[in-house]
């Protein structure tokens, strides 16, 4: 429980971090993924990290995620809507250099690549998803994979935490793909379905940190044993 | 003469300088790689990379330092263009499609973000934490200063001390850091770093204004687009500061067409602005902010790089497109 309120106190600073009287005007706030709150908490604490560390390295990489978030609702905005439009572009611009400029100031130059990197990661399975002539089935399940968890598997590595890799790659696959019908991937539900059970048998099995046990475990028995939009109920 | 013959000596350095950003726009996507060929191609005066290179040579110039630092600058330059044809929907761009024309908004913004993040990654080879909080700072800056554009677009009450906030947002501080960085990459000191960061300071400013002037003076060929267009977007620029400074009834006359967007109006407008003695004030403002690139450019070590400098300054005070 002490995690969650944890995260959550985090989560505000990233908010007031992102706060700007005018964009929020027109443009919505990209609401935190929960899940990779608490992957990216947890890689950071289980690496020594705290206080004011932690919590200066965990808003850099959820402004990532938030610029990256942002950018994705472009072609959601009517025509007509011009501020909205290009207040979304700046928006996710502004929450980029902020996570650059953060980082910056904490010296660590390291992280800085290593999500310039999983940036670089993420746009281009995007472009492999949405804009490929003939997509493979596997090219599916793969380009969601490293869309999902590019930016988190480069900070897994930077913090020396390979072993995770696996781990953070299939649960938030399956977390992504677990409501399909709103989601971005809900065209290729067919091609993932095998994928996802695949992925879930993987889950049980595979490492996770030590220090993800307590929260984790609970939201892993709801991703396992909860409903999923690509799979039939049971009995 | 051409910008391109001011610095012949650097020539060998900015062609590895191109090379460098062949490989950063580098994807493994076809169409982000044809988007990142394609605005390679495109050219562009290449004003950062230049002013980086001739900073370089106030210290201990590093071709391998400074090119990092000249490729990571244009390609911010470029991902900012890929962004702004967005938020301006422009179809051309050079006279090629833009990215969001030749596919939609969300390959541009992909593509952009790509770059950006390309670009980053090309400056974290560099250790100096300085020239990382120096380019980051930048970056916040020019969002924000973008983001203030749309704010005060349409919005005849302004002044133009926001308008001059806003130009060194948008264009200014860029051109400032390529200098600032340039010096940095080299270890040159700070009291150079500082020298070449206002010399690039007021060249960006002059530069902006120039700019504003020719979106008036300019004919549609020489502009790629028709005269005006900044004022059509609701942009008010320094020539129209200073006529309406002059002429009182124009501001309602503005404000009129902003309601009808008649484009007649809008030609009666421009040439009111034209006639009005806005454009020589505003030039001349441009010529202030040269004089003290060069005062700025004065005090720096002589030799090839300080020569350039002060022409390119001089050079881009004449420009007429």
């Amino acid at each position: 429980m002490r995690i969650i309120q944890e995260v959550n106190k985090l989560n505000e600073y990233v908010l007031q971090k992102m706060e700007h009287s005018f964009l929020k005007e027109y443009v919505n706030v990209p609401q935190l993924n929960q899940d990779k709150c608490l992957i990216t908490y947890l890689l950071l604490a289980e690496s020594g990290y705290e206080g004011e560390e932690l919590q200066e390295l965990y808003a850099a990489v959820m402004l990532v995620q938030c610029a990256l978030d942002t950018h994705e609702t472009i072609l959601k905005i009517r025509d007509s809507h011009i501020k909205e439009r290009q207040l979304t572009v700046l928006a996710g611009d502004y929450y980029s250099s902020l996570y650059y400029f953060m980082l910056s100031v904490c010296e660590d130059v390291s992280l800085i690549r290593a999500l310039s990197l999983g940036i670089q990661d993420v746009n281009e399975n995007k472009m492999r998803l949405f804009y490929s002539k003939h997509i493979k089935p596997e090219e599916v399940t793969n380009s969601i994979k490293g869309m999902e968890a590019g930016i988190l598997n480069r900070v897994a590595r930077h913090l020396k935490k390979e072993q995770y890799i696996p781990f953070i790659t299939e649960f938030l696959f399956v977390s992504a793909t677990s409501h399909c019908p709103d989601s971005l991937f809900s065209d290729y539900h067919l091609q993932i379905k095998n994928d996802v059970l695949l992925a879930r048998h993987k889950l049980k099995t595979q490492k996770q940190p030590l220090s993800l046990k307590p929260v984790m475990e609970k939201r892993m028995r709801g991703l396992l044993e909860g409903p999923h939009y690509l799979l039939p109920e049971e009995g | 003469m051409k910008l391109t013959e001011l610095y012949t000596h650097v020539k060998k350095d900015l062609q590895q300088i191109e090379k460098e950003l062949e490989q950063t726009i580098s994807s493994q996507h076809p169409i982000m790689q044809k988007a990142g060929n394609q605005l390679l191609k495109a050219g562009g005066k290449r004003i950062r990379p230049v002013f980086v290179v001739l900073s370089g040579h106030f210290g201990n110039y590093d071709i391998e330092s400074v090119k990092k630092v000249a490729a990571a600058l244009e390609t911010i330059h470029m991902a900012s263009l890929v962004h702004d044809d967005v938020i301006d929907d422009a179809e051309l761009r050079r006279g090629a499609k833009t990215v969001k024309a030749a596919y939609d908004n969300k390959v541009a913004m992909y593509t952009g973000d790509f770059l950006f993040a390309k670009a980053i990654e090309l400056m974290s080879d560099i250790h100096q934490i300085a020239a990382h909080q120096i380019l980051s700072y930048a970056m916040k800056e020019m969002s924000l200063g973008e983001i203030q554009q749309i704010k005060e677009q349409f919005d005849l009450n302004q002044n133009v001390r926001q308008y001059l906030r806003r130009i060194k947002r948008k264009t200014a501080l860029l051109i400032a850091i390529s200098c600032q960085l340039g010096a940095i990459a080299s270890n040159a000191s700070i009291e150079l770093q500082q020298r070449l960061y206002r010399f690039g300071y007021s060249v960006g400013m002059a530069y902006q204004i120039t700019d504003d002037i020719l979106d008036f003076t300019g004919t549609e060929k020489e502009l790629g687009k028709p005269a005006g267009g900044d004022l059509r977007q609701g942009n008010i620029t320094l020539p129209v500061f200073y006529a309406m400074q002059q002429l009182p009834g124009l501001k309602g006359k503005i404000g009129r067409f902003y309601e009808t967007m008649d484009e007649s109006e809008l030609s009666s407008i421009i040439d009111t602005i034209k006639t009005s003695g806005a454009i020589r004030r505003a030039s001349n403002t441009a010529q202030s902010y040269l004089a003290d690139a060069l005062v700025a450019a004065d005090g720096l070590p002589a030799g090839q790089a300080k020569n350039s400098m002060i022409k390119i300054a001089k050079y881009i005070g004449r420009r007429k497109f």
